[in-house]
């Protein structure tokens, strides 16, 4: 498969608020963590993307 | 791409489960590489997708995408009440005897979302001049027919020239009414404290053709709502509000118009 464009990062803005800002924030991709940190009232998600899903050629 | 947001609060009840809240926002995502045109069915597609789903026009067409495009009816839709079962940060039980928490101060409930996808929220365009385009021709029950196998989600998509165990079963009738069983959901449970929500993803190939307009009934059954405590069920289409119910007594039974 040509290679094309490919997902290089991902960026976003965590936002917590409400009774407890206290705590773990954790982002997720394809069973990857892409951040963990202590939960803030802001913080900032800039990662690497995981890579491409593989497709099944038959 | 999915994005999983998961927020676990230091103090784990249901005090935090109910008045607090994480939002993940201005999602962007940068890539590298340099555009290709593709050569095969599966290079045109993202390794993501999982199926393609093709509104086939009401009349008779001799091909898709027909030269004049309508306006893009209303997409695929999502039933859900505000909030969401899968993270476990987010479907917390309390421990027993406790009762949950009266709101805070000064907030307002609102429903939480901590997670984003690359679900499809509005339908494709139609294929820019100068983008490559994948087009399919037929008519009539031929081309629905083909639209309905091509958006199940049992169908594979490879990058050889020829495939094989491409099967899948075309549903037998497309009719305008379908039930929650027809679109793939037999019975959707709810339950827990704080707000929980359920995704239910509607391809307008179910109703064999664009759909314009859509009325949606929804009845059930649910436990009492604790003394002092307050329970609703709110129904989105595409993101929009289009029912909001108080829930009292043991059911509910609710139309309305998308």
């Amino acid at each position: 498969m040509a290679d094309g464009l490919t997902p290089a990062r991902v960026t976003g803005t965590i936002a917590v608020a409400g009774q407890a800002v206290q705590g773990t924030i954790r982002v997720t991709a394809k069973s990857r963590i892409l951040l963990k940190a202590p939960a803030g009232a802001a913080l900032t998600l800039d990662a690497p993307s995981p890579p491409r899903t593989s497709r099944t050629t038959n | 791409m999915i994005l999983n947001l998961n927020y676990l609060p230091a103090v784990q009840n249901v005090c935090t489960a109910a008045q607090s809240a994480a939002t993940l926002s201005k999602v962007a995502l940068a890539t590298s590489g340099t555009e290709v045109a593709p050569a095969t069915t599966a290079e045109f597609l993202a390794p993501s997708v999982p199926a393609v789903l093709i509104p086939v026009p009401a009349i008779r067409r001799r091909t898709f995408p027909p030269p004049s495009w309508p306006p893009p009816p209303p997409w695929p839709t999502a039933t859900r009440t505000p909030s969401s079962p899968s993270p476990s940060s987010r479907n917390r039980t309390p421990p027993p005897g406790q009762q949950p928490c009266p709101p805070a101060p000064g907030s307002s409930p609102s429903p939480r979302r901590s997670r984003t996808n690359g679900t499809p929220s509005a339908p494709p365009s139609p294929p820019r001049p100068a983008a490559p385009a994948l087009a399919l021709t037929g008519h009539g029950e031929e081309l629905r027919n083909a639209a309905q196998a091509l958006a199940n989600t049992k169908s594979a998509l490879a990058v050889s020239t020829t495939v094989t165990g491409m099967t899948s079963t075309v549903p037998a009738d497309s009719e305008p009414e379908q039930t929650l069983a027809d679109l793939g959901a037999n019975t959707i449970k709810l339950a827990g404290y704080g707000t929980q929500e359920t995704y239910l993803g509607v391809s307008q190939s179910q109703f064999g053709g664009p759909v314009s307009a859509v009325t949606l009934h929804l009845s059930g059954t649910h436990t009492a709502v604790p003394a002092g405590g307050q329970a609703a069920l709110s129904v989105y289409w595409n993101d929009y509000l289009l029912s909001s119910h108080t829930l009292d007594g043991d059911s509910f039974d609710l139309t309305a118009p998308g």
